[in-house]
């Protein structure tokens, strides 16, 4: 384990990071400006950044941190398979987990520019590879903000702090140590459920969040993005002995809140968004008509 | 310019539970075109005790944290008996609430599924702390009694149950949609930790 940790104790200065870089005002950047005002290096960057697809394949270990708890994890990639999987390190008996890799049309970077913005600069060096730092900062107190360390040569995220924007840092993660895969990514599929079907429907949304799908097992649920931010809203009956009110815990970055509405509805957001934004979800999903 | 008194109105309504359509509607306009009414929207988001959470910058000490796991083998630290006796006040809360319901909708689709309410075997701290720290107030109302603050702790061991349920799902419906692709799943907690 001291070999994982050696990386970690290069990255503890960084343990200084303030909000307030992630917050300040973006500079103009010198590049060519898009139409949206970004710099052509900078949409570029944002660009891989929300497209999955363009990254490569990779496998590592991770450093993952939020408060007082923090996890090794094992991670693997592979585009060619189109499957992702971790196993936690510091788990006792932990089985290794995985997902399948599926593939949407993502915003563009100039889609987020209304509710983020983001600044390029020179990062560090973290698991032996050169980064860029990208900082993206909301524009509104309806979404987190993050700096992140980014593979100068594929945009990988290497490191990225999250915060909320009330300045407080909700989670840290950087890798100790990260191999490429020279894998030739493969048509992914789309999800299973699009957003058109469903029997749930929202009243109206927080600005710039789309409904992107919907299901009904294990009971009924959407999803819906800003193209960064992402949270599922769940609907379930509330069972009628339990008070309205609300509850919520934090995972790092992961909100989970938990709202018995007044029409019988227990709602549950579970998103890396600030609980404004859950609050108002909540509020907004019900039946379609 | 001042906030209108229908927008504040409107906003504490959909923060108590109490809003019409036509409340939210105002709500979700105001906070797309306002800069100030986001403000305010923010205000009173900060002033809801119990509901905060992460730790402020200055409380993260990276290099203490890992210093401490070097110099100790145990994955974890001992729990400070004040958190035992929370943490037992919190399950106490949570198992009268979780008695509750179970007792009045058996037959709820809901007590059907996996987990529920789960009661809490014995007073393991790791209940009630896991994920983010629990909030002062929420503690301290937990061990009050007040029926608020009960009705509190049911729904954050709810939110603490419903991260177990969904948590996976959340991670593999939105993994397209996220700049890191595992971490929602590597947030996931033991599913019987």
């Amino acid at each position: 384990m001291n070999s994982v940790l050696r990386p970690v104790l290069r990255w503890i200065p960084v343990g200084l990071f303030s909000f307030s870089a992630i917050t300040g005002l973006a500079a103009p950047s010198a590049q060519i400006p898009s139409s949206c005002g970004l710099s052509e290096e900078l949409a570029a960057v944002v660009g891989t950044l929300v497209s999955s697809e363009m990254t490569p394949g990779y496998r590592g270990t991770l450093l993952l941190e939020y408060g007082a708890d923090r996890e090794f994890i094992a991670v693997n990639v592979d585009q060619t398979a189109g499957l992702a999987g971790l196993q936690h390190l510091n788990r006792t008996g932990a089985q290794r987990q995985e997902l399948a890799l599926t593939s949407v049309t993502p915003r563009t970077a100039c889609d987020l520019t209304r509710y983020y913005t983001f600044q390029l600069q020179p990062g560090r060096i973290v698991a032996g590879r050169a980064t860029q730092r990208l900082q993206v900062a909301p524009r509104d107190t309806l979404r987190l903000g993050y700096m992140m360390d980014l593979d100068a040569e594929t945009g990988l995220p290497l490191r990225v702090v999250t915060a909320h924007p009330e300045g407080q840092v909700l989670e840290r993660y950087e890798f100790a140590d990260i191999e490429l895969l020279d894998s030739t990514p493969m048509p992914r599929s789309a999800p299973p459920a699009n957003a058109a079907v469903g029997q749930l429907g929202f009243r109206g949304l927080p600005p710039g969040f789309v409904l992107v799908r919907q299901g009904d097992d294990p009971v009924g649920h959407a999803v819906v993005s800003d193209g960064l931010s992402v949270a599922s809203v769940y609907v379930e009956p509330k069972p009628p002995a339990l008070p309205v009110g609300e509850g919520v815990v934090w995972r790092g970055a992961s909100l989970t809140y938990t709202r018995g509405r007044g029409d019988g509805a227990l709602i549950t957001v579970l998103g890396e968004v600030p609980v404004s934004t859950a609050r108002l979800l909540a509020e907004a999903i019900g039946q379609r008509r | 310019m001042a906030l209108a008194e229908t927008i504040r109105e409107a906003m504490s309504a959909v923060m108590d539970g109490e809003a019409s359509e036509m409340d939210l509607a105002r709500v979700l306009r105001a906070v797309d075109e306002d800069p100030e009414a986001r403000r305010y929207w923010q205000r009173l988001h900060q002033s809801r005790a119990g509901l905060k959470g992460g730790l402020p910058v200055d409380d993260i000490d990276v290099s203490l944290a890992v210093r401490t796991q070097l110099d100790s083998a145990r994955p974890r630290r001992l729990a400070p008996l004040t958190s035992l006796a929370v943490a037992a006040s919190v399950t106490l809360a949570v198992v009268f609430g979780g008695q509750l319901v179970e007792q009045a909708d058996v037959a709820s689709p809901v007590n059907q599924l996996p987990g529920m309410v789960m009661p809490v075997r014995g007073a393991a701290p790791v209940q009630a702390s896991f994920g983010a720290t629990p909030t002062a107030p929420t503690r301290q109302q937990a061990v009050s009694g007040n029926p608020n603050a009960v009705a509190q702790g049911i729904y954050e061991q709810l939110a603490k149950e419903r991260l177990r349920r969904y948590g996976e799902q959340h991670a593999q419906e939105t993994s397209p949609y996220q700049t890191s692709v595992l971490l929602p799943l590597a947030r996931v907690p033991d599913l019987d930790p």
